[in-house]
């Protein structure tokens, strides 16, 4: 049975809010990061109020398809599961918010949020 | 299987689940719009349906939904491959629909070229299309069914927003899938919610070991001989991924899932045939002749689905290997040639040293134009008949090159081939880059195109008659074909005269063989 590949490590990126250049050049920063680590495996999460909306996809295009060596895995969740998800973090996670989104997080020492 | 109930459908539309005429060649033609016929006759002609049984199963069905069937179902779930026509049976009550395509939207090549030059759209996306707005798959959507596409055109998902979510697509999965296929089936299982887009790196690809064997026919007998090839071209996805060889008891298992089920030909899938066993591009004869005994022991009639032109050129001059395995081959009496895919992309040695420094190897890029003139009398003094593909548009492509691309495929003239032109594609690690759609086409392209025309017209009547539909039973679709080209030759001479181009037509004189 081959290995599933979901419940390997996976480094965090989360975002909150719109999805514009600025959130897109630090995914990308944070990215490129990533790739030197071992995990090789990056997932991008996306917080938001509009169940099933994808438009951010059209933003993230260029670098689902300027990624060649990560494992990426995109997904949505809720906003509101946003404080809980932090509550419970177990590996590390970046935590990308845009400045015109407020987000009241618990503070954790494996969470670093990062302002555009 | 039960007769009432699939939890897991594979499917896909009509131009993918078609042996086509069990001539894999004739499928290229769902690449295009219907030209010179209505479209429900180029249909039947590039993509005929599949026989099935009782329960809508193909007789045959695409080698990744083969696969995909078996490892759900040695992982015990519900799951079988259906024709499309059939699928409104079970959608009802199916939990997951999975799908696989080679080019979803047609902008692949060739489809996208055919859809530039033609201003309309291929058959494979009208027909996918068609298959998606089905009202049945609307309403299994309401009751929760789950969609997950995957297969190589996947990334083109990623320029269909709207469709991904029209259609309500659950999960894009672009790479390959073993690993990650039970992973999202038993989050459907479990309730649990599906990430949007997976993109499985190199580092989630699986080990020989956990590759399924099919249970059921592939489509005009294709398996997989390798995965990934070392080469490591600029515009390739496939070289992304890891290289492995798939055994000879694995591949000969699948032949014989095939014959037993009455598909008597096979087609041995690798993106470079030769280098099957091989270390890195050194060729290893001893396994090449087992693997085309062993095809030859099986199957009445061996196909390769692509070799590289520099493994010909070295496996001739090297071990008179290609004149062995030709033998080998015809040694039933009845094989008289092989049919191939090859990549020519481009004339200019520059260029090639810049996109594909590696597809020349063992020989220098600096001979690139030469290696392409060896193996192509190499194949037509064995009886092979290539496919050739040339990319046009690739980045950093000058006139110069094109002109260098234009002189060679003058000079290919006298071998039996076919030669298409395909506007690039950003796959691979070039996937990021413009595409070449939102470039002009120049007069330095035009003179490709035309020389690549006129050139698979000169060679396409010979293929047609002598090799590929030779037999009686293949007359009306001989008939057919020869009637377009008839039409497509013309085509072509008026196009020219409108353009105010001396005709390409030349004659050239074969070489004697």
């Amino acid at each position: 049975m081959p290995e599933t590949m979901l419940e390997q490590r996976f480094s965090n990126i989360w975002c909150v809010g719109e999805i514009n250049e600025e959130v897109v050049d630090k995914i990308i920063m944070y990215m490129s990061d990533f790739s030197s680590r071992a995990t090789n495996r990056v997932r991008l999460r996306f917080y938001n109020d509009r169940a099933g909306d994808i438009s951010y996809i059209d933003n993230l295009r260029k670098i689902l398809l300027h990624n060649t060596n990560l494992s990426i895995v995109v997904e949505e969740k809720p906003i509101d599961e946003l404080q809980g998800d932090v509550a419970s973090l177990e590996d590390e996670a970046v935590l990308i918010c845009s400045r015109h989104y407020s987000v009241n997080v618990p503070a954790t020492d494996k969470l670093r949020i990062v302002e555009v | 299987m039960s007769t009432e109930k699939i939890d897991i459908i594979l499917t896909t539309d009509r131009t993918m689940m078609s042996n086509h005429h069990g001539k894999e060649f004739l499928g290229f033609m769902a690449t295009g719009p219907p030209i010179g016929m209505p479209e429900d006759l180029w249909m039947w002609i590039a993509a005929p349906k599949m026989r099935t049984d009782e329960h809508g199963r193909p007789w045959q069905a695409p080698y990744a939904l083969r696969k995909l069937e078996a490892l759900l179902l040695d992982n015990g779930y519900n799951a079988a491959v259906i024709d499309p026509d059939y699928v409104d049976r079970y959608l009802p009550s199916a939990k997951i629909l999975m799908l696989s395509h080679h080019d979803y939207f047609a902008l692949c090549p060739p489809s996208s070229e055919w859809w530039v030059v033609t201003k309309n759209e291929p058959v494979n996306a009208r027909s996918f299309k068609r298959f998606m707005e089905k009202p049945t798959i609307r309403e299994a959507k309401k009751n929760g069914l789950k969609i997950i596409v995957g297969g190589p055109s996947a990334w083109q998902w990623l320029y269909k927003i709207d469709l991904w979510s029209r259609w309500g697509v659950d999960t894009v999965v672009d790479g390959e899938g073993e690993r990650i296929a039970l992973d999202l089936v038993k989050r459907v299982f479990a309730n649990e919610p599906l990430p949007r887009y997976v993109f499985v790196g190199p580092r989630d690809v699986p080990n020989i070991d956990e590759i399924p064997t099919i249970k059921y026919a592939s489509i005009n007998g294709l398996v997989e001989i390798m995965r990934g090839c070392p080469r490591g071209c600029k515009f390739c996805s496939v070289t992304l991924r890891k290289l492995r060889h798939i055994p000879l008891d694995m591949i000969e298992k699948e032949i014989r899932v095939n014959v037993s089920q009455g598909v008597v030909n096979g087609l041995l899938h690798s993106e470079d045939v030769l280098l099957y066993g091989a270390h890195g591009v050194n060729l290893n004869p001893d396994a090449l002749i087992k693997l085309h005994e062993l095809a030859r022991r099986n199957l009445e009639d061996v196909a390769w689905s692509h070799a590289s032109l520099a493994a010909i050129k070295d496996a001739e001059e090297k071990y008179k290997l290609i004149s062995k395995i030709m033998e080998i081959v015809k040694s039933n009496g009845a094989q008289t040639y092989l049919g191939v895919e090859v990549g020519i992309e481009t004339g200019s040695a520059r260029l090639a040293k810049k996109i594909m420094p590696a597809k020349s190897l063992p020989y220098p890029t600096e001979s690139w134009p030469e290696i392409v003139e060896d193996a192509f009398s190499i194949m037509h003094e064995n009886n092979i008949i290539p496919a050739a593909t040339i990319i046009l548009g690739l980045p950093e492509e000058t006139p110069e090159d094109l002109v260098q691309t234009a002189e060679l495929i003058d000079r290919l003239r006298p071998y039996r081939s076919l030669i298409v032109p395909m506007f690039f594609v950003p796959m691979g690690v070039l996937k990021n880059k413009d595409w070449f759609t939102d470039v002009k086409v120049t007069n330095e392209h035009i003179e490709v195109m035309r020389r690549c025309l006129w050139h698979s017209i000169y060679w396409a009547e010979d293929i047609i008659n002598k090799f590929y539909l030779n037999k009686p039973a293949a007359m009306p679709l001989r008939l057919l074909l020869k009637a377009f080209l008839k039409y497509v030759k013309w085509k072509g001479k008026a196009v020219e005269r409108k353009l105010g181009l001396t005709p390409a037509e030349t004659p050239a004189i074969p070489i004697a063989k």
